[in-house]
């Protein structure tokens, strides 16, 4: 008859189901890596063997109940499956869509095979199984659909919706039995060879599929944090630097784009008196205040100790001058707590254009910073525009 | 069970082909998708890719070109493993180790190609598993050595050992060719030997790629815990980092272990940003920090406490021994000689000495004494070590 044997092909995706087990055992016991969704996937593949073993060669207990417990071990298998996909995915941890389609299921097909009807049975299982898949799908694209690019999301979905698809038809046809068999579509309660190698493929590319979006999230943080600044989770001077340099190649074709750089006043007296914990307390309330007036295109980098730098893109010098004065006096408004006392916070603001002609953007930096150092020398807390007048910050400072 | 667990030859064959192909496609995505350590993700891709094809070419003997089926075979799975020793290492460091790779592929590709094929293949059996084994073997030792480095004995034992596991398998395998000559070679036959070597490869496939899966898992963990543990510029631990250390050291003063830290602030660091730039000020810290990691144990921490501020932990160090740790990077800073774009510029600190004390409450007592030394030595005229006593 078929060139390959179904059972060999059963037998080996059980053994893969349990490497898979032993994988996100390991994930969450050794590695500690999402370690709710790796145990509930462990869960998973663990339960899903027993539906792997051959129906037909049960011999003892097992065969007076025909079955039954595998086909629940299955079904609690793919529930188990759906909810780590949810929580590897960081949606809202719902259970009970899930739970509900499990037990109604679990119900109606212990129901039938107490009643003698296996066919029916299966096909409740197997609509079950079905829908708890595509529930699965649909998650992985809610959560997938920001992270990860179009092709590697159609590439982790396909073997769902295949999967998913493959189970209701299951089902379908082997409640409306269609006269002629078909290999995709069996009416048998024994799986075909074609079948089997499909579902070895399918639970394949799902397995490795959940391997690989717990790697790329990895990766994704190791990205992010190698831009940001850990304490105040704005941009660090790598990145800010990544972002002026578009700014100024957009300032070349005629772009008006400006630049703040901003400087606490009396940093080293809040930590020398009150310790680094207010320090660090003060510079993320600024962050805060700073952030309440900004848009959603500025971009605020961490350039260094007290330093920051806000870069307004489309915006004219005057324009970010009042943006500045709005910071600057925000901040003044509202001190921070520490201890239950206000504590006197203001900074210095340096407001400066992106000039043309600089395209690292080091003479549009270095102009802010002269200016902050002027607002400095004026009395500190106050803004300081570059004017046409003025001698640019080629200079630098005091010298 | 008896005839439930009966296993085909050929479809087990061609299922772990499949697993192969399958796995091949995964780490092809993940050094194109996720561009995650591309070079070692391709070099994975290719041994699966490899695996595969000998595999297959394997199971057309008999019916596929003798050249193809027979040298082809045996020559794509010592590539295989040869592959795989290139890309091991650079899984966990930037490099590939391609020379002895390529040494041994080399030569047992010469002596297959000399042993003609027909008749007897006994000796093909051991070149190509003694040479298969020896890749393995270099693989794992290579794994082992650079997780030595920088995980724990167990967890190194852990990610390392699949690969020994493998290694010895694939001995075992030559040492059965040399002890029991008898054995069939017909991978189809389904002969008592066959279906567990069958079910074997399956399993080290799947270790095999469990394994590396989890080397980059442990490469991406090492990166993220330095990301948060280290200071970006300098290279040495952050604060959080530090006071967590320095915590551990104090509940440690209980016991009768005695700490002392050294509060180190370059001397007119401002100055420094101000008349020769950031950068000079960047490469000031950096000239800083190599001076204070020459001087200090491999027990010793450093931290950057903000700014141009360090702190040094040494445990098991009492006050005079720290004084003269401090006393020693102040000499050899002082004796650098620092140029910036063709100017120089005197690098120098202010150290303040503290030593921990029974009666201190935290390591915070301890801290800020080490600081107000410090700001006495900075009163002293700078470029001093001041100790300050409980």
């Amino acid at each position: 008859m078929s060139l390959f044997d179904a059972n060999t092909l059963l037998l080996v995706n059980a053994v893969f189901h349990g490497f898979m087990a032993l994988v996100w055992l390991l994930m969450a016991q050794v590695f500690r890596i999402a370690p709710l969704a790796a145990r509930l996937l462990a869960g998973a593949y663990l339960s899903l063997i027993p539906a792997l073993l051959c129906l037909d060669c049960l011999g003892g207990w097992a065969a007076s109940f025909s079955g039954l417990p595998q086909r629940l071990a299955g079904l609690l298998g793919m529930a188990l499956v759906s909810l780590g996909v949810r929580r590897l995915m960081r949606l809202r941890m719902r259970w009970l869509d899930i739970a509900l389609i499990a037990v109604v299921a679990g119900v109606f097909t212990t129901a039938l095979s107490l009643a003698q009807d296996a066919r029916a049975a299966l096909a409740v299982n197997s609509a079950g199984m079905g829908v708890l898949t595509l529930l699965a799908a649909r998650d992985l694209l809610t959560g997938g659909r920001t992270s990860q690019p179009g092709w590697i999301l159609a590439f982790l979905l396909t073997p769902y919706l295949l999967l998913g698809l493959a189970l209701l038809s299951r089902s379908v046809g082997l409640l409306w039995p269609l006269g002629e068999a078909s290999e995709l579509l069996p009416q048998q309660q024994a799986i075909s060879a074609g079948l089997a190698w499909l579902y070895l493929l399918l639970t394949l590319a799902i397995g490795i599929g959940l391997v690989g979006i717990v790697m790329s999230r990895l990766v994704e943080r190791i990205r992010y944090m190698t831009l940001r600044d850990p304490l105040t989770d704005t941009l660090n001077r790598r990145a800010m630097a990544a972002e002026l340099l578009l700014l100024q190649a957009q300032v070349e074709r005629g772009q008006q784009h400006s630049l703040l750089m901003i400087d606490v006043d009396h940093f080293k007296h809040i930590n020398d008196s009150l310790g680094h914990a207010a320090g660090d307390a003060a510079l993320l309330h600024l962050v805060e205040v700073l952030r309440a007036n900004m848009r959603d295109l500025d971009r605020m980098g961490r350039m260094g100790g007290e330093e920051f730098c806000v870069l307004l893109p489309h915006t004219p010098l005057d324009q970010a001058g009042r943006v500045a004065q709005r910071m600057c006096d925000a901040l003044r408004r509202q001190p921070p707590v520490w201890l239950g006392q206000p504590l006197k916070l203001t900074a210095s603001f340096g407001v400066a254009p992106c000039q043309a002609g600089d395209p690292q953007g080091d003479a549009s930096l270095a102009l802010a910073d002269w200016l902050v150092y002027r607002a400095k020398s004026l009395g500190r807390d106050r803004v300081c525009l570059a004017e046409p007048g003025l001698p640019l910050g080629h200079s630098r400072r005091g010298a | 069970m008896g005839s439930g667990l009966h296993t085909d030859p050929l479809t087990l064959l061609a299922a772990t082909v499949l697993v192969f192909m399958v796995a091949s496609l995964f780490w092809w995505v993940m050094a194109h998708g996720a561009h995650l350590a591309p070079r070692a993700s391709m070099g994975l891709a290719l041994v699966n890719g490899l695996l595969a094809a000998s595999l297959a070419l394997h199971a057309g003997r008999g019916h596929a070109p003798e050249l193809l089926s027979y040298l082809g075979s045996d020559l794509l799975s010592v590539a295989a493993l040869a592959v795989l020793r290139a890309a091991v290492p650079s899984l966990v460091r930037p490099q590939l180790a391609w020379r002895s790779a390529l040494a041994v592929l080399l030569i047992s590709g010469g002596l297959l190609a000399a042993v003609p094929y027909g008749g007897d293949m006994r000796w093909h059996t051991r070149v190509v598993f003694g040479s298969l084994a020896m890749l393995a073997l270099l693989a794992s030792l290579d794994a082992w050595r650079e997780l030595r480095r920088q995980v724990s004995r167990p967890m190194s034992a852990l990610l390392a050992g699949p690969l020994f596991v493998i290694s010895a398998l694939l001995l075992l395998r030559l040492a059965e060719s040399l002890l029991l000559p008898g054995n069939t070679t017909d991978i189809l036959g389904s002969g008592g030997f066959n279906i567990p070597w069958l079910w074997s490869m399956l399993a080290m496939n799947l270790v095999l790629n469990v394994t590396m899966a989890f080397l980059l898992l442990a490469r991406l963990i090492l990166r993220i815990q330095r990301l948060t543990r280290l200071d970006p510029l300098t290279e040495v631990l952050n604060r959080r980092a530090l006071s967590e250390a320095i915590d551990t050291e104090h509940a440690r003063l209980q016991r009768g272990k005695p700490y002392a830290l050294v509060m180190i602030d370059m001397d007119r660091f401002k100055q420094l940003n101000d008349q020769l730039g950031h950068a000079a000020g960047d490469a000031g810290l950096q000239r800083l920090i190599e001076v204070l990691k020459s001087c200090v144990r491999e027990v010793d921490f450093i931290g950057r406490l903000g700014g141009e501020e360090f702190c040094v932990l040494l445990p098991l160090t009492d006050i005079a021994g720290a004084t003269l740790v401090a006393e020693r990077m102040r000499q050899n800073l002082e004796e650098q000689s620092f140029v910036w774009q063709g100017q120089s510029w005197p690098l120098t600190a202010s150290f303040g000495v503290a030593e921990a004390a029974p009666s201190d409450a935290s390591a915070d007592a301890v801290l800020s004494r080490a600081d107000r030394a410090m700001y006495r030595a900075k009163a002293q005229g700078r470029n001093v070590v001041q100790a300050l006593e409980s």
